[in-house]
């Protein structure tokens, strides 16, 4: 028993250990610069440690030394700023990745899920409904906010978050981090996660991506019925036939096998597919179009 | 008998000779002297990474200390070392090897360079080589110093001397140590008068997978010495 409990347990250790680094982009390439970091520091003490034993010739001077020159140090603080940027870019890619197709605002609002606590006084209190509805949803959406650890301010607008960490860079340090970015790929050539990280960097300044996160930040209600209707039934639809995190996927599965986990699953590559021929495949989000002018709305969540 | 003051006569021209073209150098403080030193430093480096080369430069700082002759003893000066904030103890051979540092108790004490024994004929080189031995390795250091001219009026004496050491090194880890440096040692007094050194430093570091080798960061280091003596007072 105990036996067949190892081999489950392992079995599916597999997939959710490979889950969790399905969205994980910058750590070989952070592993790699921690690491030859590690390796060079550890040869400049080593060496100064020598030097030091004969770079006073006379013995009739005191030991204590004045401090020296440290170039390293200028190295490693350009360094700290990568790994700033490489963290903020795996937070955005991973919020793009997660909320930017607007699948999961969609779903949410399909759900409605404020509305079940008030369902018990649908009997006996009918006109508290109304009244306590519109208080529930706020206080689910912002409770939603904080536990997905979502910030309205840094979060609805991806690319300029993406842009906005880039720019602390200067020209000089980030050409030096592409340079670093070309040498492991040089040297990792089937690492895939580092064709994505580039490639997310690189679209990601030049055109907008993720952008159906902005839904998630817009409360059901909040909108006109007319808007939010249409624009929670198209925004998926537009958004994926111009997201970029798909591509990269794409091309990051195509160059290596061995992370298939980040590649997008197919279903959505499906729905890309059939996006770009033209036929619009969204078919769940016309369930969330306003009822009929006289229909009596149980909620009255499109007012 | 009329051969004696020929050879006397040889003999003398031979000594003479002999000691125009060779000197003593060793260390000669005289006990209750106080010798007064200054000490400058001054440092640069530079990464150079791909096209970035980010480079830093440490200003001179100049630093005063003296060296207080107690005693000789036991074929070793007993001297106190004091700068600004703290006073060192050594005992220390005529030819500047440390005998003793009882201040220093429990730490390495570096390979100092010390001075060639007996008569130093101009342009004769000398090595002095020693194994440091750095986390229970062995490094082999030498120093090398030559005699480049007396100057017998001024009772001064040039060395050039320059240290070697072979830092540990592999294929992806290349290092190179160097250390010149000129020496004007008052042969009357037995001391250092002044002292001039540079010390260089580089080391390349490297990356390699397979058949790909990317070079990564070339670290460079420079340092220059300088030290004067300022006085000596009894």
């Amino acid at each position: 028993m105990k036996k067949i409990f190892l081999l489950l347990s392992l079995l599916f250790a597999g997939p959710v250990y490979a889950q969790a680094q399905a969205n994980n982009i910058t750590s070989p390439f952070k592993l790699w610069l921690l690491n030859n970091e590690a390796r060079a520091l550890s040869s400049l003490s080593s060496d100064e440690m020598l030097i030091s034993k004969t770079s006073l010739p006379f013995s009739f001077m005191p030991p204590s030394a004045p401090a020296t020159a440290r170039p390293e140090e200028r190295l490693w603080a350009i360094h700290r700023k990568f790994y700033i940027l490489l963290d903020e870019v795996q937070g955005t890619y991973t919020l793009a990745r997660q909320f930017g197709n607007g699948k999961f605002s969609v779903v949410l609002k399909q759900a409605r899920p404020e509305t079940w606590s008030v369902m018990p006084l649908m009997q006996f209190c009918p006109e508290l409904v109304n009244r306590l509805t519109p208080e529930l949803r706020r206080a689910f959406h912002q409770t939603l906010l904080k536990a997905l650890n979502l910030d309205p301010q840094r979060d609805a607008d991806l690319t300029t978050r993406l842009n906005r960490a880039i720019k602390k860079l200067s020209d000089e340090e980030f050409r030096l981090l592409n340079d670093y970015f070309a040498s492991f790929a040089a040297l990792f050539p089937a690492d895939g996660s580092i064709k994505v990280l580039r490639g997310f960097i690189e679209t990601g300044i030049k055109k907008p991506f993720g952008t159906g996160i902005k839904e998630l930040f817009r409360p059901v209600g909040s909108q006109p019925a007319e808007t939010q209707g249409t624009t929670t039934a198209a925004a998926p639809a537009a958004i994926e036939s111009d997201d970029p995190l798909a591509e990269l996927e794409r091309l990051a599965q195509f160059d290596s096998g061995e992370i298939s986990t980040l590649a997008e699953p197919a279903s959505d590559s499906e729905n890309l597919e059939e996006n770009t021929g033209g036929t619009p495949a969204q078919t769940q989000p016309t369930e969330l179009e306003p009822p009929p002018p006289g229909t009596d709305d149980l909620f009255k969540i499109w007012d | 008998m009329k051969a004696t003051p020929r050879t006397i006569l040889l003999l003398a021209l031979l000594f003479c000779c002999t000691t125009l073209g060779a000197v003593e150098v060793r260390y000669a403080f005289r006990k209750g002297y106080t010798y007064s030193y200054q000490y400058t430093q001054q440092s640069s480096g530079k990464i150079q990474t791909f096209t970035s080369s980010p480079s830093a430069i440490q200003p001179a700082s100049t630093a005063e200390f003296t060296v207080k002759a107690i005693d000789f003893q036991d074929g070793a000066f007993i001297v106190d070392i004091g700068d600004k904030s703290s006073t060192y103890r050594r005992y220390l051979k005529e030819n500047g090897e440390i005998k003793g540092a009882p201040a220093e108790s429990g730490q390495t004490i570096p390979f100092f360079m010390p001075l060639p024994a007996g008569d130093w004929k101009v342009a004769e080189k000398r090595q002095i080589k020693k194994d440091l031995n750095i986390g229970g390795k062995a490094v082999p250091a030498a120093w090398n110093l030559l005699l480049k001219s007396v100057d017998n009026e001024k009772g001064l004496a040039e060395i050039l001397f320059a240290a070697t050491m072979k830092l540990p090194d592999d294929r992806l880890r290349q290092k190179a140590f160097s250390l010149k440096g000129r020496l004007l040692f008052n042969l009357f007094e037995g001391v250092v008068h002044q002292a001039d050194w540079q010390t260089s430093y580089k080391f390349t570091f490297i990356n390699k997978e397979f058949a790909v080798t990317r070079n990564l960061w070339d670290f460079e280091k420079q340092l220059s010495h300088s030290l004067k003596m300022t006085g000596m007072q009894e």
